[in-house]
């Protein structure tokens, strides 16, 4: 037990989750709790489709584009009047509306690219770790091990510190944190399904590790792989967004939720529209993945396999 | 006793580990080491050559982390060129106010946390456990930049009790260390409520109501105690959030600190503070982690020396 809650894997708050939830042992899973799930499921979808359809469909609903500038409109609050101006319009007289909806772009692909890129290259070491073992699992599973003693965002920071900031390297450094995450639980989980008897005798038939690998560990670790990826779409987009606050992501005029919400703190005062919307938007699609990452998790229960 | 000897040569192994990671760090940045330290005095050839003597650049690169660990080991973290200070000087600076930030985001965060969680699992499966739930799943997805934001528009601006932007002493800590405990709050409360719940169905308390022990005996005694325990284990997690937090938070509310310290040096691209303040971050987690792994069999004695 002690071991098992030192490690430093839980540094970041959605393994926390994953834990918490996993020492619940409900005795009779009751009806009441169903149906709850269920409708936590739909929650979460419909809070996503709010935010997820407007952004995609960013050219429809905007009149004027991101960049579009207005000497004679800067600063209108929020109104219903037309469509430019239902968010308010910042200090250049942009659209804050439309800047919201092309930001989201950015920020929901920039976190889609960090779970492709994180979650690819974990697996992959993962696979290699847990399968394969020996030396080279060991050095691999000792690297996992080193990345996730930085608390995620320090390793985030530092690795933008080497590379410099822009959107790429900002979703290399988050990608960078997500890769020991996946390798340890893709590493638990093909060392597990190693042994199990079906793949004994796949291996006693004549199967090289390649077929081993594709047909019997990566479908068994699958689940394991979605739920960590639904979790991480939330923190992948929150942290790029984070990055983007900091100054050390996207960087103007690019619209990015983060950095609009910085370029808004300097007119908090007198404009709060500027700031609080593309926030607003972010704080919504990171409740809806969570509430459908929750319930992917209680559906597919990955512990059954990886812990 | 083994296994604390264990633990801390697991600890030494991690921290040398760091230090190479930390030290190759300045390895991997474009262009030379050199001219990465002095930023714009790199111009000045004298001071390139004393500085490469100074690092014994001419030297294998094991013979130059020696060096540099030596040196940090001796409380020498480098020269901020840009600051024209030493860099122990300004994380020394730093330190306390946020030590002081994560200290209160930690006390927030226990006690809310606590509540929320007690509020949920005494209420299982009611409207009152799924709306707790809700709460504290909600405050982990918020960004907590933009918490503050909202923070300082109702209570600095709409409601003008504290003050917007910095502000030292008491009264310019509630905000931050609000913005900074409410995020984790939610982590420590579904963590409280497991524990309640996996303690309430167990033989012990089913013993105690049948007793006819009240409600208020048995939640107090046979399950508070128990379930409790363990929620000392995540504050060993909770600090890496902590730290994490504080470098957005710092940033919001202009608020010095070494997160502050740290992402302004990325920006101003001084190496030698980025490369310290890492460094010593790292090591704070490291450390801390394994004083509250440490201290949970001595506050548990079921756990023993596992």
């Amino acid at each position: 037990m002690a071991d098992r809650i030192g490690e430093p894997a839980l540094a970041d708050g959605t393994l926390a989750l994953q834990v918490a939830e996993a020492g619940v042992q409900r005795p009779t899973a009751s009806r009441w709790a169903g149906l709850l799930r269920q409708r936590n499921f739909v929650i979460g979808v419909v809070l996503l489709a709010i935010v997820v359809i407007p952004v995609l469909l960013a050219p429809v609903l905007s009149p004027v584009g991101p960049d579009t500038q207005n000497a004679g409109a800067t600063f209108l609050a929020p109104s219903l009047s037309h469509l430019t101006s239902l968010m308010g319009t910042d200090e250049f007289g942009r659209s804050v509306w439309v800047r919201v909806l092309y930001g989201g772009r950015y920020s929901i692909g920039a976190s889609i690219a960090v779970v492709v890129l994180g979650g690819t290259v974990g697996t992959a070491l993962g696979l290699v770790a847990g399968y394969l073992g020996g030396t080279v699992g060991f050095l691999i599973m000792r690297v996992v091990d080193l990345l996730l003693a930085f608390p995620g965002i320090l390793l985030a920071l530092a690795v933008t510190a080497i590379l410099g900031p822009s959107l790429v390297n900002a979703v290399i450094a988050v990608a960078i944190v997500a890769v020991p995450l996946y390798a340890r639980i893709v590493e638990g989980a093909a060392r597990e399904i190693r042994n199990l008897p079906y793949v004994r005798a796949s291996r006693a038939l004549g199967a090289g590790p390649r077929h081993i690998i594709f047909r019997h560990v990566l479908p068994g670790a699958m689940p394991a792989v979605i739920v960590q990826t639904t979790v991480w779409l939330g923190v992948a987009v929150l942290w790029i967004a984070a990055l983007g606050f900091l100054g050390l992501g996207v960087q103007p005029p690019t619209p990015e939720w983060g950095q609009m919400v910085s370029d808004g703190q300097a007119s908090l005062t007198i404009a709060w529209w500027i700031a609080v919307f593309p926030g607003l938007f972010l704080a919504v699609f990171v409740v809806g993945i969570s509430l459908v990452g929750d319930a992917l998790r209680d559906q597919l229960n990955p512990t059954a396999v990886g812990a | 006793m083994f296994y604390v000897a264990k633990r801390l040569l697991a600890l030494v192994v991690l921290l040398v580990a760091i230090s190479i990671l930390v030290f190759m760090m300045l390895q991997l940045i474009p262009g030379s080491p050199v001219s990465a330290l002095l930023g714009q005095s790199a111009t000045n050839p004298a001071a390139v050559a004393r500085l490469t003597q100074e690092l014994g650049l001419n030297r294998p690169l094991p013979v130059q982390y020696w060096r540099w660990l030596d040196g940090v080991l001796h409380g020498n973290l480098g020269y901020s060129y840009q600051n024209q200070q030493p860099v122990s000087a300004l994380i020394g600076q730093n330190l306390p106010s946020t030590l002081a930030l994560a200290g209160a985001g930690l006390l927030i965060s226990l006690v809310g946390g606590i509540l929320l969680g007690a509020v949920a699992a005494t209420r299982r499966d009611t409207p009152a456990d799924s709306v707790s739930m809700g709460i504290a799943m909600t405050l982990v997805a918020l960004p907590s930049f933009w918490l503050g934001l909202i923070l300082i528009l109702v209570f600095a601006v709409a409601l003008p009790v504290f003050p917007v932007f910095g502000g030292s002493g008491l009264r310019g800590l509630v905000l931050p260390a609000f913005t900074l405990g409410l995020g984790v709050l939610g982590i420590t409360a579904r963590f409280v409520r497991s524990s309640l719940l996996e303690v309430m169905d167990s033989p012990h308390v089913v013993a105690a109501r049948a007793k006819g022990l009240n409600r208020r005996t048995v939640f107090l005694k046979h399950i508070a105690r128990n379930a409790l325990l363990p929620v000392v284990t995540i504050i060993g997690l909770q600090i890496g959030s902590l730290l994490s937090g504080a470098v957005l938070v710092e940033m919001v509310f202009s608020r010095p600190g070494i997160g502050r310290l740290l992402v302004q040096s990325i920006l101003n691209k001084d190496y030698a503070t980025v490369q310290a303040t890492v460094l010593i971050i790292a090591a704070f987690y490291a450390v801390t982690n394994l004083v509250v792994d440490l201290l949970y069999p001595v506050l548990d004695p079921r756990i023993g020396g596992a």
